[in-house]
This record gives C-alpha cells, sequence and structure tokens, in this order.
C-alpha cells in the first residue's frame, strides 16, 4: 500500500484526536506504545480510498469528512428502560447480556450474575496486565496494512474478552450502545477465546440511542479450538446519522464449525469486514447475512475466506434489499493455499432492488493455488416479480402486503442459517417492522 | 350472475383488440367451459376477470352478483368471490403453504368485515379440507409450490380454492402439464367444489377435462369472439372437427 503524502482534514483530525485524547485511553506502558506506532502507521496510511481494490466501492476517504473524538471518559448514565425499548425484539432473545455504553463497560446494564460462570474480564482491564498488553503486539502487527485496524488500535476503549473453556447454559449477548448529546467515536475490541469441543451462540448486538452523528469502529476476534461450535449473529440497528465500520476476525481450528450471521439495517455507511482463517483442517465455516437500505444508505460487506489447510468447507449466502438511492456491496474473496487440498467453496450474493436508482456491486474473486478443490460463486440482482405479486393478490392479498411477503421469501435462506429460533424470529420481526416502515413511508 | 358485456380487450400501450365485444352471461351455480385455439384470448379473459395488470379494457363491463368489478383492485375481487386457478400456479420460496394461506383468507376475512382466524381455528379448517381433497398437511408445510409436480400444484390450488371458498372460479387450462392420473385427481377436487352458489368458467384447449369436469354450457371463442355455443357434445364435435371452421 502506497503512503499518502497529503492528509484530509479528516486524518488530521483522528491524528490530532489521538494526541489529545491518548493519555486517557486505557492500558500500560506496553499498550501506549503499541497504540502510539498505531497511529503513526495511520498517519502513513491515511483513511482508505477507492484506488485500494479492497476499497473499490466505499471511498472512505472522500465519504469521511468529519471525525468525531472518543467519547467523555465519565460515564454516561443510560436506564435500563431505555436501552431495553431501542433493544427493541432483541430483548427477547435470553442470552447474558454484556452492555457497553460509549465504548465502556456497563456493569448494572449487565447480567453479573450469569458472569461468574465464564471468564470475562473488560478489555480496558485487560490492557494493564503485562501477558495481556505483549500479546496484543502480534495483532498488532497482523493489522498494520489495514487502515481501521490501526485506528481501532490506536483508540480502543473497552470491549469483551471472553475465554470460554465449556459451554455456557445460554446464549452471550454483547451490546454496543451509543448515546449521549455530543458527536462520538467508538471504538471497541472484543475477543473471545472458544475451548476444544465447546457450543457457544455469540451475538453482538448495535443500536444507537438518540439522533447523535456517531462513528463506531468494532473489531471482534475470535479464536476457536479444534471442534467447537460456534453460533456468531451480529444486529446492526445504528441510527442513520452513524457511521459503522466493523471487522471480524474469525480463526478456526480443526474440525471445528462456524456460523456467521449479519443483520444490517441502520448506519447511513457500513462497512462489514469477515475475515475468516482455517488453521486446522476439515473445519466448516458457514457466514450469511441480510442488508436492509433505503434513502441513501451505503453498506459494503467485504470477505476474505483463506483456505490455509485441507478439507475445509466454506459457504457464504448474502441477500441485499435496496430501495430509493441506496448502495449495497458484496466483495467476496476465497482464497485457496496450495496445501489446501479437498477445499469446498461457495459464495452467492443476491440483490433485489426496489427502486430504479438503488445500486448493487458484487465483485467475486478466487484465488486458488491447489488443484484438487471445488469452488464457486453466483451473484444476482432482480425485482420483485410482477407476476408473483398478482398471484399473492388474486389470493387476496393486498398489494403491499403481497410486496412484503415476497421480500421476506427472498430473505428466507438465509435467514434458515440462523439456527437459534428466538433469534431467527428477532430478526424476521426487525425485517417485518423495517417493511411496514417502507410501507408506511410510501403512502404518505 | 357472471355477466360480461361487450367486452373490448387490448394490451397496454397496444392498440390491438385481444377480446373483441365479447358477451357472456354464466348463471349462478352453473359450469361453464370455454374452448378456442391458441392465441384466441381465453387466457386473457381469464386474467381479466381476475383483474391482472398489463391489459387495458377499452369498452364493456365484467358484471359479478351486480357489480361491475372492473375498477377493483385483484384483492378486492378475491375478497368479493373471484378465484383463478392459475394455469402454473406460481413458486413462492421461503414462504411456508400455511403462512400463505392463512395470510390470504385473514386478508380476505378483513376485506369483508369478518373476524380473522386464530391458529387452532385456522387449522382445523385446513386439516379438514386437506381430508376432504386427500392432500398430504406435510405438503402445506413446504414452500408454495416450491419443487411440486404439476399434478400436486394444481392439488395445491384447488385446496386454496376449497380455504377461501370463492363463489365465482375460473380455472385457466387447469389440464396443462397433467398426465391422465392428476387430470382425474384435479377433476374430482374441482367436483367436490361444485355447488349451488359457486360459478364456474373452465378455459381449457382439450374436451378430455371436460370428460371429468362436465360443463352446463360449452362456448367457442376464437379471435376475441365467443362463436358458438352449445351443450357439453359441442366440445366433442371440436375435438374431431377442430376450429377452423371458427377461424373467422
Amino acid at each position: 500500500m502506497k503512503a499518502i503524502t497529503e492528509r484530509t482534514e479528516a486524518e488530521k483530525s483522528l491524528i490530532q484526536y489521538f494526541e489529545q485524547f491518548s493519555a486517557k485511553l486505557p492500558g500500560n506502558n506496553t499498550v501506549k506504545n503499541i497504540r502510539k506506532s498505531a497511529i503513526a502507521r495511520f498517519s502513513q496510511l491515511g483513511l482508505p480510498h477507492s484506488q485500494i481494490e479492497e476499497w473499490k466501492y466505499t471511498d472512505l476517504r472522500s465519504i469521511i469528512t468529519h471525525t468525531f473524538a472518543p467519547p467523555e471518559q465519565e460515564q454516561a448514565t443510560l436506564d435500563a428502560f431505555k436501552l431495553d425499548l431501542q433493544l427493541n425484539h432483541a430483548i427477547n432473545i435470553d442470552a447474558t447480556r454484556l452492555t457497553f455504553v460509549n465504548g465502556q463497560f456497563d456493569s448494572i446494564l449487565s447480567d453479573k450474575a450469569d458472569l461468574d460462570n465464564f471468564d470475562f474480564k473488560p478489555i480496558n482491564l485487560a490492557l494493564k496486565e503485562q501477558n495481556f498488553s505483549n500479546a496484543q503486539k502480534k495483532v498488532y502487527t497482523s493489522l498494520n496494512n489495514d487502515p481501521i485496524g490501526v485506528l481501532n488500535t490506536a483508540f480502543m476503549s473497552d470491549g469483551a474478552l471472553l475465554n470460554l473453556k465449556s459451554s455456557p447454559t445460554k446464549p452471550i449477548h454483547i451490546v454496543h450502545v451509543t448515546t449521549g448529546n455530543r458527536p462520538a467515536a467508538v471504538t471497541t475490541r472484543n475477543i473471545v477465546y472458544f475451548g476444544k469441543g465447546v457450543k457457544v451462540t455469540l451475538i453482538e448486538s448495535f443500536i444507537t440511542i438518540g439522533s447523535q452523528p456517531t462513528q463506531v469502529n468494532s473489531l471482534t476476534q475470535l479464536f476457536i479450538a479444534p471442534n467447537a461450535e460456534v453460533n456468531h449473529i451480529k444486529i446492526q440497528r445504528e441510527s442513520e446519522a452513524s457511521t459503522h465500520l466493523s471487522k471480524w476476525l474469525v480463526n478456526l481450528g480443526a474440525k471445528s464449525s462456524y456460523k456467521g450471521f449479519q443483520y444490517s439495517q441502520g448506519a447511513e455507511l457500513s462497512r462489514n469486514e469477515i475475515n475468516v482463517n482455517f488453521k486446522g483442517a476439515n473445519a466448516v465455516a458457514d457466514v450469511s447475512g441480510i442488508t436492509l437500505l433505503h434513502g441513501t444508505q451505503h453498506c459494503d460487506t467485504t470477505m476474505v475466506i483463506d483456505h490455509s489447510e485441507p478439507g475445509c468447507e466454506s459457504r457464504e449466502l448474502f441477500k441485499f434489499i435496496l430501495d430509493d438511492c441506496s448502495r449495497g456491496i458484496f466483495q467476496g474473496k476465497i482464497i485457496v493455499n496450495s496445501r489446501a487440498q479437498k477445499t469446498d467453496g461457495k459464495q452467492t450474493a443476491q440483490a433485489l432492488l426496489l427502486s430504479s436508482s438503488s445500486d448493487f456491486n458484487s465483485k467475486p474473486e478466487l484465488e486458488i493455488y491447489a488443484d484438487d478443490v471445488t469452488c464457486g460463486h453466483g451473484s444476482t440482482c432482480t425485482q420483485i416479480d410482477p407476476e408473483l405479486v398478482f398471484y399473492c393478490r388474486s389470493r387476496g392479498i393486498p398489494e403491499a402486503e403481497a410486496r412484503a411477503l415476497l421480500m421476506e421469501s427472498f430473505a428466507a435462506n438465509a435467514l434458515e442459517k440462523v439456527v437459534d429460533e428466538s433469534i431467527s424470529e428477532t430478526i424476521i420481526k426487525e425485517i417485518r417492522d423495517w417493511f411496514v416502515e417502507l410501507t408506511t413511508c410510501k403512502e404518505h | 350472475m357472471l355477466e360480461i358485456n361487450n367486452l373490448c380487450v387490448s394490451l397496454k400501450n397496444n392498440n390491438t383488440l385481444i377480446i373483441k365485444d365479447l358477451s357472456l352471461i354464466v348463471p349462478k351455480g352453473e359450469v361453464h367451459a370455454i374452448m378456442g385455439p391458441n392465441g384466441s384470448g381465453k387466457s386473457t379473459l381469464a386474467h381479466v376477470i381476475a383483474g391482472k395488470d398489463g391489459y387495458e379494457v377499452t369498452d364493456g363491463e365484467i358484471i359479478w352478483n351486480g357489480t361491475n368489478i372492473l375498477n377493483q383492485t385483484p384483492e378486492e375481487r378475491a375478497a368479493f368471490g373471484v378465484f383463478l386457478a392459475f394455469q402454473y400456479p406460481m413458486e413462492v420460496p421461503g414462504v411456508a403453504g400455511l403462512t400463505f394461506l392463512r395470510t390470504a383468507m385473514n386478508a380476505i376475512r378483513r376485506k369483508n368485515d369478518q373476524e380473522t382466524l386464530t391458529t387452532p381455528q385456522f387449522m382445523r379448517l385446513v386439516k379438514q379440507k386437506s381430508a376432504d381433497l386427500h392432500i398430504d398437511m406435510e405438503m402445506l408445510k413446504r414452500p408454495v409450490n416450491v419443487g411440486f409436480s404439476g399434478g400436486e400444484k394444481k392439488r395445491a390450488e384447488i385446496l386454496q380454492m376449497a380455504m377461501l371458498a370463492p363463489s365465482l372460479i375460473v380455472l385457466d387450462e387447469t389440464d396443462s402439464g397433467l398426465d391422465i392420473d392428476a387430470l382425474k385427481i384435479v377433476s374430482e377436487g374441482v367436483n367436490t367444489l361444485r355447488g349451488a352458489d359457486r360459478t364456474m368458467l373452465v378455459i381449457t384447449h382439450y374436451q378430455r377435462l371436460l370428460d371429468y369436469i362436465i360443463p352446463n354450457k360449452v362456448h367457442v371463442l376464437a379471435n376475441g369472439q365467443i362463436k358458438g355455443s352449445g351443450d357439453k357434445n359441442l366440445a366433442l364435435k371440436l375435438e374431431k372437427s377442430g376450429y377452423t371452421a371458427y377461424a373467422n
């Protein structure tokens, strides 16, 4: 990646915010030094722009013109009722909740009783421990070429550190909520270790309370030991004044199974990066998602599946429903290393365009260095079939309801990937609410 | 009673008439067949009765139970008792047959100011109707028509008919894509639904369907017009002589 010579105002202010706030960010001297290296690296890289292939469709350098300071250090007070209201249907998920308000752990809004059953620590405390901070050097090095990743390292304030040696009885739900009266940039890091053979469902929710603009940068690292089975779900319903940059780094051990799912409907601009690395043979990764956009929303899902071990299987299925002038992007790369024989990889991205001004860009990439592999990709772009609308209407279903039913039908096989019923119920209810809102907006 | 008066239909944005000054009366409780060659306007007639988009009714009226339905939306017509059995029933992936049926039934009931059905009420009804029609309930748990054979799709349509209990049924080439056994089963289903309160218009190319669904009257549609009417023997005659006599 070439270094940039001239910094934009946004880049300058990010560097300036670091100088201003770094003393208040958590961590021992090791961490402080890592943060300094990270911001120095950022000043070389700058914000990603469209000349970088991975950012071809999302030119952050030109889109991000304003940046915000980290939120005030004093804990924002948020009452549980407001939080539940904003969590909407997700409150029905029976899970151990870990809540982070403006990027800081909130023990009052978290299920403390359940926490004793597994090893949890807020990252801000871990960053003060020498062993943990030493390990972060390696993480930092691996993110060295990713401008958003280095920003996350420079500014991360908190997040969940989980070490799951046995299977918890309930799913774990990490809730990231942004609130307050002034625009803020919230940066979080979650690190989760899944022990051998454990079965876990991990949910991440992102919500905003209030209408102030926010910039969220969230990075989640998963280390999945052999034979573990992990369901990982993200529900992103931030306000449309928000910019959401997220990255999942998933490392899979031998014979482990990973099912990832991302539901995105919020944020004016969102970028969801998902990197899956097979670190052991015969593992399975099945990653899917549903994105609903309207207005001028822009959502970019960029995936890299790295098959470096033999006999692994990867599946990707992403659905986009795009209205008005919104834009959906799917970039999916499958890399098959020369030793990764018997790899089986398949990716599919499909868009349903509800308006002639909406836009879908899909870019599959296969990089295959082994000879005994099955790899494929497919992408489609469709509209709601008028014949099907008529079929529903001829059975008495009013037009708006028919269209909603058909949108649901389009999203159905991606939603089927969510195995936990209370979670898939939550998502389908969100989808239905979105359709109703869409119809109501159109009628007025 | 279904009363079609001087109906003229063209495709939208195309002035060529497909149906030309067509008039037809089907008294309440009767089954009338419409036969005709390809391109005679049979499917257009079925679509226009159900309110499908893409056609322009330039003249005439379709009166069902005393109301001209031409200004009603397809869903209003459905609530008013009109049902079109599709030549090729559509597949709706991801929507279970039961969900689809319940959505349709309750939409119609709401429109007619009737209370919507609760899940147990709906399930009781659907169990009873599927048993009457020898339909396996498992089929309804699958997405609407997805992966169904031609025969299964038509049986699913008949179950929809039985559930929605329409008063005017238009069967658009129901025999398309059916082997003889499936044809018998489907016809039996249709016959079960015959009754004094139910008017049917059976559109078909071939006489063989009418061996099983015996019509009160047969009309020949050619070139957008009714060119002749008679009893069920007219169908047998057409099968022998073809439509050439009605070509102009």
